[in-house]
């Protein structure tokens, strides 16, 4: 017997995607900070460098790990159309495994830094960084295209304002 | 005088120093829209991210048009490390030489996704694309950021 999507409450899939909006927000504000520590002059301080990098990459691992809390709450965005859109539910978990890949990368590349390193390879750590925001722009881009399809499925109409933003 | 060693001062005011923050600037919050627009979502409304993607490329085009001109002339940061740092030199040149190549590379997306129906886009393959570009940029950002501090002991990206 085919599957009828559930009914989804506006109002509450409307809160939800606000908290994915302003959860999403922080992570991009995290990886721009991210992004310009990197960016900086390293030679000759090469310390102050990594210390920088350290600082922005500890406000990205507690963005996407908030997110991931809410992300993996009954009432989140993720949850609800895990429930009542089954078509979408191996997506949903895909995303989930991403975001914990992610958040591993994340935290290892933290505590490798954390060691002291008077002269850390900053060439490296700058290729390794940029490797893990290319795999999170990825990932969101799909949870943008994911939640897009079952907004539209759900309500027939766009999402007025862009997931990603 | 040992003039491989010679490292020289810029002001923290100086307008070479402040254009070529400008120009990364502007260049920065182009990428960024971009990013925006390419992780925006794309089943569905394939020509409306298309006409999105291309609009926020061509506007990357040209901030790096302008930042490569501007440079490439008498006056700029890179002209200054040439002139008066010759240990720096093949460095700036190499700078001037990825930029380029950059820009060829966006030049050709753009070229290549203004020639592309939108139905026949795959929206995954254009991000990658994207992706390798935002990332080559970043780390050309980043070796200029190096190399303009080694020349005049200046953090650039403070201006970021």
């Amino acid at each position: 017997m085919a599957h009828v999507p559930e009914p989804t409450d506006l109002n509450a899939s409307d809160q939800a995607l606000e908290t994915h909006r302003a959860d999403q927000d922080a992570t991009l504000t995290a990886i721009h900070q991210l992004e310009t520590a990197l960016g900086a002059p390293a030679p000759r301080r090469e310390e102050t460098w990594r210390d920088n990098v350290l600082v922005a990459l500890e406000t990205l691992d507690r963005a996407i790990s908030h997110e991931q809390r809410n992300a993996d709450e009954p009432d989140s965005l993720l949850s609800d159309l895990a429930r009542t859109q089954p078509r979408l539910r191996n997506r949903v978990r895909g995303l989930r495994v991403q975001y914990g890949q992610v958040g591993r990368t994340v935290a290892a590349l933290h505590h490798e830094l954390s060691v002291p390193d008077p002269d850390p390879d900053f060439e490296d750590i700058r290729r390794r960084i940029a490797w893990l925001l290319t795999a999170l722009r990825h990932q969101r881009g799909r949870e943008s295209d994911l939640i897009h399809e079952a907004y539209y499925d759900s309500f027939n109409t766009d999402i007025d304002n862009d997931t990603a933003k | 005088m040992d003039n491989t060693l010679r490292r020289t001062t810029l002001p923290d005011d100086s307008l070479a120093l402040a254009e070529n923050r400008a120009d990364r600037e502007h260049s920065l919050l182009a990428l960024q829209e971009l990013e925006l627009r390419a992780g925006s979502p794309a089943p569905g409304r394939d020509a409306q991210w298309l006409a999105q993607v291309i609009h926020a490329l061509d506007a990357l085009e040209t901030m790096l048009v302008t930042q490569y001109e501007n440079s490439d002339d008498d006056d700029s940061i890179l002209s200054a490390i040439l002139r008066d740092q010759p240990r720096l030199h093949h460095r700036v040149v190499q700078l001037g030489r990825d930029y380029r190549d950059l820009h060829e590379a966006v030049s050709r997306l753009h070229t290549q996704l203004e020639a592309s129906p939108p139905d026949k886009i795959h929206f995954a393959v254009v991000r990658e694309q994207l992706d390798c570009l935002a990332t080559d940029l970043r780390y050309q950002r980043a070796r200029e950021a190096d190399l303009i501090y080694e020349a005049f002991n200046v953090d650039l990206g403070a201006g970021d």
